[in-house]
This record gives C-alpha cells, structure tokens and sequence, in this order.
C-alpha cells in the first residue's frame, strides 16, 4: 500500500504555471530524490505537499485518507491544514532553526506544545515532558550532536545547523520526511556530514522524499528517481534507469549538463 | 490617490476647527453663560504669572490684586473660583474653547479685544511704558528704528509696537510672558521692551532685581478689563459689583495696596 | 539664598508631572501600538487603509499642533464632551494625545520589526504544527524584541524631552515652572532643570542597555 499518492497536481501564481499534471505515488519505506533544473517546480511541489502552498488542482493521499483534495474546500480549512502537516516532516534549505533557543529546545519545543493538547497533559505533564526530552535527546545522538545540546544555533557550523533541523524534522514521527535541497546552502566541506546523515536515515527505511542537486548521492539513496524539467514530471524510475538510461530528451540534456562538472 | 483624499480630509478636519474657533463665541445657542457657570458653580479663572495682579509671594501664598479682586466678586456672584494658570498667547481659544471663563489678569481693552470677548469697564488705569536700561540713550520712539524691541506675545505692549510708526521700524522680539521681557532687558539681548505700568512699577528700579532697568515714555494710557466669552452676561453683573466696590471704597483700599492707580 | 530648598522643591514636583505623563503615556502606548501595527497588517484591506491613514495624520503633525487640537477642539466645536477644568482636566488631555501620538511611532516601530523576521521562521513552526498565535508567542517575539529594542529605547528616550511640550496647554511641567524664574532674572532654575533631564536619561539608557544585554544571548 502507498504511503502517499500525489494525483494531477497543478499550482498556478497568476499566469505562470509552476507545476501541471504532478503524479506520483510512494511506498512506506521508500526514498524518493527528485532532480530537475532550478525553476523546475521541485521546491513548489514539496511546500504543496507541507500546505506551505496550495494547490488549484489535484488531490493528495496519505495512508489511503485524502487528505486534501482541491475540489473540497472541507479539506482546506485552517484547522484541519494543521494536523495534516503533521504527517510530513520539512528539511528547508535554509534550516531555520530557532535562533532564541538551544539546539535541544529547538527539537522539542514543537512536541511540548502539541502535547499541551494531549487530554492527560495536566496529570502526567512531568512525564510527558521527560519522555520529549530524551527523545530529543536521541534524536542529537542520532545525528552525531550530543555534545552541543545546550549550544545556541549561531554558535555552530551550517553542517550542525542542518543535522538539528533534521533532528527537529524527526522529533514528531512524520509519516514522510521531506528534504528541500538540505546541502544547498552549505559549503562544500560541510556537506558530507549531512549527507551522511540522510543516507542513515535512508537505511533505516525512512520514508523520504529528497529534492536535491546532488546527483551521485541521489543515485546512491534513492530508491526511485523523479525527474522534473518546467513544472512536469519528465521521466521517473529507479536511479539506474534515470541515470544509467534516461528514454526522454530533456532527461538526457539535463544529465549531461550535471556529468560535465 | 488614496493619499490625496486623506490630505483633503485631514485638511477639511483642520479648517472646521479654524472656522469654528473664529465663528464661536456666540452663545445664540440661548444657553445664559452665567447659567452655565453657575452650573459648574464655579468661574475658572485664566492668569499668568505677572505681578502685582496675579503672582506668588515670598511665603508661598497665591494672591495680588486681580486675584484678590476676583475671590471678592465671585463671593457675591455665589460661585467658587478656580484660578488656572494659561499660555497668554492663548488666551482667546482657552476662553472660547471654555477651558476658561474669563480672563483676570491685567487686560489691556482695546477696540479689537472689544470685537472678540465680552470686557467689563475699565476698573485699573495702566499705560504701556518704555523701557530700557539706565544708561541708554533715548529720544522718543525714532530713536529705537532698527533696534530690538521686546513685548509680550497677544499683549499690548505688541499692539502699540506694530501701531507706532516709528516702534513698527525696529527688530520685534516676542516673549511668551512680559516678565521675560525684562530679562531680554537685563542680559543686553534687546535694547528696550513695551510693558504695562503697573508690571514695570513693581518689578523694575530700586529694590528689586531689575534696579538698572527704567522707564523712559509713556505710550497712551488704556485701562484694565475683565474679559468673558462673546455675548456673556456674567459680564455686567461683574460690571454692577464694580459699582458697588467703588461706592464702598474696597476698590480703592486694594489699589493702594498694590500702588495701582482705579480707572476713572 | 535661602530661594534654593524652595525652587529646587518647586522644580521637583513640576518634575513629577514630566515622570507621570512619561510613566502613562509608555504604560499606554506600548501595547496599544501593537494593535495599530496589526490593523496596518491587516488582510482586510480597509481597515489596513484606515488604520495607515491614521498613523500617516498623526506621525505627520507636529505632536504640539495634536495637544491644541486635542484640548481646546472639543471646547470649540461645541462637543458634548469636556476635558474636567483646571490642571487635572489639561493634564488628562495631554496624557491621550501622548498616548495616541506615541502609540503610531511604535506602531511602525513593530511592523517593521514583525516584517523584518524571515518567512522561513514562519513557515518552520508551521511545518512543525504550531497554530499561528503559538508561532508568534513562541518564536516571532522575542526575535522582534530584540530586533526594535534600540528604535523603542530612542523613542522612549525622545519622549522623557517631548514630555516638556505639555506645557503648550498650560500644564506646569518643570520648564514652564523654570521659566516663572528665568523671567524675574534667576537663570539657573532653567538651567537646573537639564540636570533633571540628564539624570533621567541617564538612568533609562542603563536600563535599556541591560535590557539589551539579557537578549545578546542569541542572534537574529
């Protein structure tokens, strides 16, 4: 069963149309790396799937439960948009950590205040606080941080910053982790601690879906290879079928550029 | 576009407030100004610091001869008196804007004022006066063209300045209050200054911090009013009760007191 | 000689009227500029319009032009309403045109604090499900403290000064008390009260430095 169904997904700002006809599907467990040219709707598509954008047409499936379906405005309300998000995690390119907190708040702070909610928060609020704290905890071990847990965002490197905001990403148990070209912004030396840190991830069958620019690491990790060239979706398959024998044209185009570096 | 039609607003909010404030003071509402008053069972009274008619003594007391005089007459009108301390050059909106009821405090009449605010007949005889320190040299008004010349701000002093042929020559230096004036005086920043008598026979000559400061012309005697609102009718029962303290003397016990001269 | 305990008393408690119209115009205007600053916000776009007119009228005029208005205005339309007499009455009205004149300065102060935070910032907390009030309580504000802590202290700092303007109204602050002196030849009380001023100053520009201390723990 599918994890995630994306179907005819179209986005639209004014008359430039940034993503038409967008159909994929992805299986628990399964990591997906979407490639493509900038511009080439990549970013959009996953913010549409964050509800950081909305779409004009389509629908998207988690778990066989539409949770958002363009025609239905009952699935668009505020309210709902929120705990929907919540099935997906979000890795920006930018990171975006909280600059006014330490690392390890950064990574619980959100699970604190969604656990405000929970009915039996004010009983068991000590207990429920310890157990976000050590899974915080865990998951800086898990990225290699334990030794910067009280460290302000500042105060470490962009290859640090990134692996919090994985941590972070991870510390709500989403159903599908969502990286927006995570080494982007890094300088080269750093990007390998990042990278390792996904394919860890990857390993461990996390259910991903990596827009990227790193090619060689896309072929490593992915399990399948979604290739995006002026809001479509060009040509997809598994990493030896995409980069070893791309069948579409622009694929090839867009192959060659990136051999040539 | 949006910023235009804002302007004009705020602008069209700006000019009803000019106009109102030019076109009040007619209380043709019908409402009796000495009802009104009466109501608040007080009269507020605007001053300024100016001696000898409103000021503070040594001991620390309120008093002088207006503020003395007006306790006196609001005892017979029945109200109680509120003394508040205003800007002079204000005077006309606080009266018409009824933060004040009258003014008290040394008010030169003049044909223009009589257009404006309701005065009583004259009660105190004043002149505006000339004055420069000791050892200036002085040959009536000619001999101040193109020098500077201070006065008090919506004063008399300014009025007889602008109206002199010769005084309209020199360097206007306005004050926000006539005491000011002799500081100008003192300190060399204006050759002369137009003040009221009664101000420069208190504060000026021998005995008083300005010793070295006199008076050298009289410019036209004027008397003192008292001024109310437009069309108030407070204003001749203030006028009936100077009768009274005439006949029975009162009035001229409080001007000696003070070495003012009463209005004829 | 023995003037001085007498002036010095005198110009202290006129001082006091500059801290009481200090003290409530900030307590006042503080929290209704963030109000103002949502409504120029607003997605509602007449009320957005409205509300930057408003701020456009009031940081356009001379606060000294809206202390006559706002005094003597409602005495010369004839309105229902009265400032109460005497010095109270002057008082209270120089204290809502304070109020209203500061409220629009750190209004703008605010939006372009709250607008200079990333979207990023934003659009993190949102990713991780927190509702909007929570984004805002939890991450935006205290990144926009910090951010308008300087522009808010220079604000506060120009209004210890400004609090002297009272005095256009009658309100017998402590410069119009000097100039009661100043006027029969004693200087120094109008030179005495820039002492007061200093002082005051003085100590708020710790404050704000302290203040702007306890948040160099992180960076914006």
């Amino acid at each position: 069963m599918a994890i995630l169904e994306v179907k005819d997904i179209e986005k639209h700002f004014g008359t430039l149309k940034v993503l038409q006809k967008i159909d994929f599907s992805l299986e628990k467990g399964e990591a997906i790396a979407i490639i493509g040219s900038s511009g080439s709707g990549k970013t959009t598509l996953l913010r549409c799937l964050n509800f950081l954008e909305r779409p004009d047409k389509g629908s998207i499936i988690v778990n066989n439960k539409v949770i958002f379906d363009a025609m239905d405005p009952a699935t668009q309300r505020e309210s709902e948009v929120r705990k929907k998000r919540l099935h997906f995690g979000l890795v920006f390119q930018s990171f975006n950590l909280f600059p006014q907190y330490t690392v390890l708040k950064n990574v619980t702070l959100a699970a604190e205040l969604l656990a405000k909610e929970r009915p039996n928060f004010k009983q068991e609020k000590k207990a429920i606080l310890k157990e976000i704290q050590d899974r915080g905890k865990m998951l800086l071990s898990q990225v290699g941080l334990s030794d910067k847990l009280d460290y302000y965002p500042h105060m470490i490197s962009g290859g640090q910053q990134q692996r919090v905001a994985i941590a972070r990403a991870l510390a709500l148990e989403p159903d599908i982790l969502c990286f927006d070209e995570p080494t982007s912004a890094l300088d080269p030396e750093l990007t390998g601690e990042v990278l390792k840190v996904i394919r860890n991830l990857a390993e461990r069958n996390t259910t991903m879906i990596i827009v990227t620019h790193e090619m060689d690491f896309a072929r490593d990790v992915a399990d399948r290879v979604i290739f995006m060239d002026d809001g479509v979706i060009v040509e997809q398959g598994s990493p030896q079928e995409v980069f070893g024998n791309p069948k579409e044209e622009r694929t090839k185009q867009f192959l060659t550029r990136y051999k040539k570096d | 576009m949006k910023k235009l039609l804002s302007l004009l607003f705020a602008l069209t909010m700006i000019l009803a407030l000019v106009a109102c404030g030019n076109t009040e003071a007619n209380q043709s509402q019908g409402e009796s100004d000495l009802s009104y008053v009466q109501g608040n069972g007080k009269l507020i009274i605007g001053y300024t610091d100016y001696a000898p008619m409103n000021y503070t003594d040594e001991s620390g007391t309120f008093t002088g001869f207006d503020t003395e005089l007006a306790t006196l007459i609001c005892e017979k009108l029945g109200l109680e008196p509120q003394f508040v301390e205003i800007n002079w050059d204000t005077k006309e909106v606080e009266l018409n804007a009824k933060s004040i009821d009258c003014i008290w405090n040394g008010l030169t009449i003049d044909p223009e004022r009589k257009e404006t605010m309701e005065i009583t007949k004259p009660y105190v005889k004043n002149a505006q006066v000339v004055l420069m320190k000791e050892d200036a040299i002085y040959n009536g008004t000619a001999s101040l063209i193109g020098k500077t010349v201070a006065a008090e701000q919506g004063s008399a002093g300014e009025d007889t300045i602008k109206a002199d042929d010769n005084l309209k020559q020199a360097s206007y230096v306005p004050k926000t209050l006539q005491t000011e004036c002799l500081m100008e005086l003192k300190s060399g920043t204006s050759d002369a200054a137009v003040l009221d008598l009664t101000l420069a026979n208190t504060m000026t000559g021998e005995g008083t911090s300005y010793a070295d400061i006199i008076i050298v012309d009289y410019l036209g005697e004027e008397n003192y009013g008292v001024a109310f609102r437009k069309g108030s009718d407070i204003c001749a029962e203030v006028n009936k009760i100077f009768d009274q303290l005439v006949a029975d003397g009162t009035m001229a016990t409080l001007a000696e007191k003070y070495g003012l001269d009463l209005a004829e | 000689m023995n003037q001085i305990p007498v002036i010095v008393g005198r110009l202290s408690e006129s001082f006091l009227l500059n801290c009481k119209l200090f003290a409530l115009t900030l307590l006042f205007s503080l929290p209704l500029g963030l109000l103002i600053a949502f409504g120029s916000m607003s997605r509602f776009r007449p009320l957005r319009w409205l509300v930057r007119t408003f701020v456009w009228i009031i940081r356009g005029t001379p606060l000294m032009l809206q202390l006559i208005i706002i005094f003597f205005g409602p005495g010369l339309l004839d309105m229902p309403f009265s400032w109460p007499s005497g010095a109270s009455g002057r008082f209270v009205a120089a204290t809502v045109a304070f109020i209203i004149n500061y409220a629009c300065y750190f209004s703008e102060i605010y939006r372009g604090g709250i607008e200079s935070i990333p979207a990023g910032q934003f659009e993190a907390g949102q990713v991780l499900g927190m509702t909007k009030r929570q984004i805002f309580f939890n991450v935006t504000l205290l990144q926009v403290v910090k951010r308008i802590l300087p522009p808010v202290g220079n604000e506060v700092i120009t209004l210890v000064k400004d609090t002297s303007l009272a005095r256009i109204i009658a309100n017998k602050e402590i410069i119009m008390m000097a100039g009661e002196y100043s006027s029969k030849g004693l200087i120094w009380p109008l030179f005495a009260t820039g002492i007061y001023f200093l002082v005051f100053v003085g100590a708020l520009t710790l404050l704000l430095d302290w203040l702007e201390n306890k948040l160099s723990y992180f960076r914006t």
